[in-house]
């Protein structure tokens, strides 16, 4: 075993899970892309392993940096063939445009909450993505609901902090 | 550890500083997680406490930003596949060893080099190259032409993406004779190729490596020979 290959197994060990997860939401689901995705996003942390200085910012939020900009690469590779395709009828104007937009919004906010600790997340997840009330939240995670109110107290700030750095918000 | 800072004196009131019982509705309030009697009640509490509604007006920004996130993909959440890390893994070393290749290749173009350069001003050269991932055990070339006297020995080592091929060699022509050596690859189903080319001089001792792409056993023969193709040693897996 080489330096090179600890290298990519502790970040696979320690953000593999949740980096896969977020390939998944980047990738809409395909598996084999969301793989492919994760695959190159560990080569480039072995490229460049400087760029993973803790000094320089956490090593999670680079990686999923990193997916999120080779899979928007990705996505507008796929919208140019698209758009490449000749067709004897008059060039209409192209809605994927917008549709990409949108995709890399739900992208950025996909990588916020990845990012948020998973306390954080769970309770975000299902007070708002759920729909459950504070009283049915503490039913599913098993605590108090003045725990769920806590949680959501922090995570949201935790959230909005996270947004900042990614420059969405502020 | 980020610190409180610290507030401005206790005065009685409406507004005393401290922890707003409300403090921590603020959260569930703008997911729309409480309950319609709390939520109402809350409601009430925020037109008598500014600080709920500062921090209200910092946070309101983030159901409409939740909201570009569609659920079902907001709610997946997986394991890894376990065949993840192997793959990624072999991705490395493909890489590993085409950087390698590289490196080898521009060291055995600058050993070619140095070796004719060594010869034609005639210094004897021992060459160190760089270590391979198996010791390496040499063979004796068979002979070919006897115009030209030649110990040959011969070392095969398979790598990820070919093999390296080492040859060590001595002409045993006492004159200042020099010859131009290349080294060919015959593989079973291609086109030879010559992989390798010094210049080599009576008396002195030559080692060289080079890669070539063909797998061990893709080779049929490997050949030194003479400018013009006399074959002076060969050997056959
Ligand atoms: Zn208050």
């Amino acid at each position: 075993m080489t330096d090179d290959e600890d290298l990519i197994r502790a970040l696979q060990a320690e953000h593999g899970d949740a980096l896969f997860t977020h390939a998944l939401r980047l990738c809409d689901g395909d598996r084999q892309r969301a793989e492919d995705l994760v695959q190159e996003t560990l080569l480039r942390a072995w490229r460049h392993p400087e760029a993973l200085d803790p000094e320089r910012g956490s090593t999670r939020a680079w990686l999923f940096t990193t997916a999120r900009r080779l899979a928007i690469d990705a996505w507008r590779r796929r919208e140019a063939r698209v758009g490449e395709v000749v067709t004897d009828s008059i060039p209409e104007p192209r809605p994927e445009l917008s549709e990409t937009d949108r995709a890399v919004e739900a992208w950025t906010i996909a990588e916020a909450l990845d990012r948020l600790s998973p306390s954080h997340r769970e309770v975000l997840i299902e007070c708002f993505y759920r729909g459950r009330s504070v009283a049915e939240a503490a039913a599913v995670l098993g605590i108090p609901p003045g725990t769920v109110k806590s949680r959501t107290h922090y995570a949201v700030r935790a959230l909005r902090l996270v947004l900042d750095e990614m420059g969405v918000t502020r | 550890m980020r610190s409180q800072p610290p507030g401005p004196p206790a005065s009685p009131g409406p507004y005393a500083p401290g922890p707003c019982p409300y403090e921590l509705d603020d959260g569930a309030y703008i997911l729309g997680a409480l309950s319609p009697a709390e939520r109402a009640e809350y409601e009430r509490h925020l037109a008598t406490c500014p600080p709920c509604r500062d921090a209200i007006a910092q946070l309101a920004v983030l159901p409409g930003l939740l909201g570009r996130l569609d659920p079902q993909t907001a709610q997946r959440s997986v394991t890894a596949p376990p065949t993840l890390l192997p793959r990624v893994l072999a991705a490395v070393r493909a890489q590993r060893a085409a950087a390698r290749r590289r490196r080898l290749l521009t060291t055995v173009a600058g050993v070619v080099a140095a070796v004719a350069l060594a010869l034609v001003v005639g210094i004897g050269v021992k060459l160190a190259l760089p270590a391979g991932p198996a010791p390496l055990t040499y063979r004796p070339m068979s002979v070919g032409d006897n115009t030209v006297r030649v110990d040959a020995e011969i070392g095969i080592q398979e790598q990820s993406s070919g093999t390296m091929v080492s040859v060590r060699c001595l002409y045993h022509d006492q004159s200042d004779h020099t010859w131009q050596i290349l080294l060919i690859v015959y593989p079973r189903e291609e086109e030879a190729e010559s992989i390798g080319s010094w210049v080599a001089t009576g008396g002195q001792p030559v080692e060289v490596s080079a890669i070539t792409r063909y797998s061990p056993d893709q080779i049929d023969r490997i050949e030194l020979q003479t400018r013009n193709h006399t074959t002076i040693a060969w050997w056959s897996p």
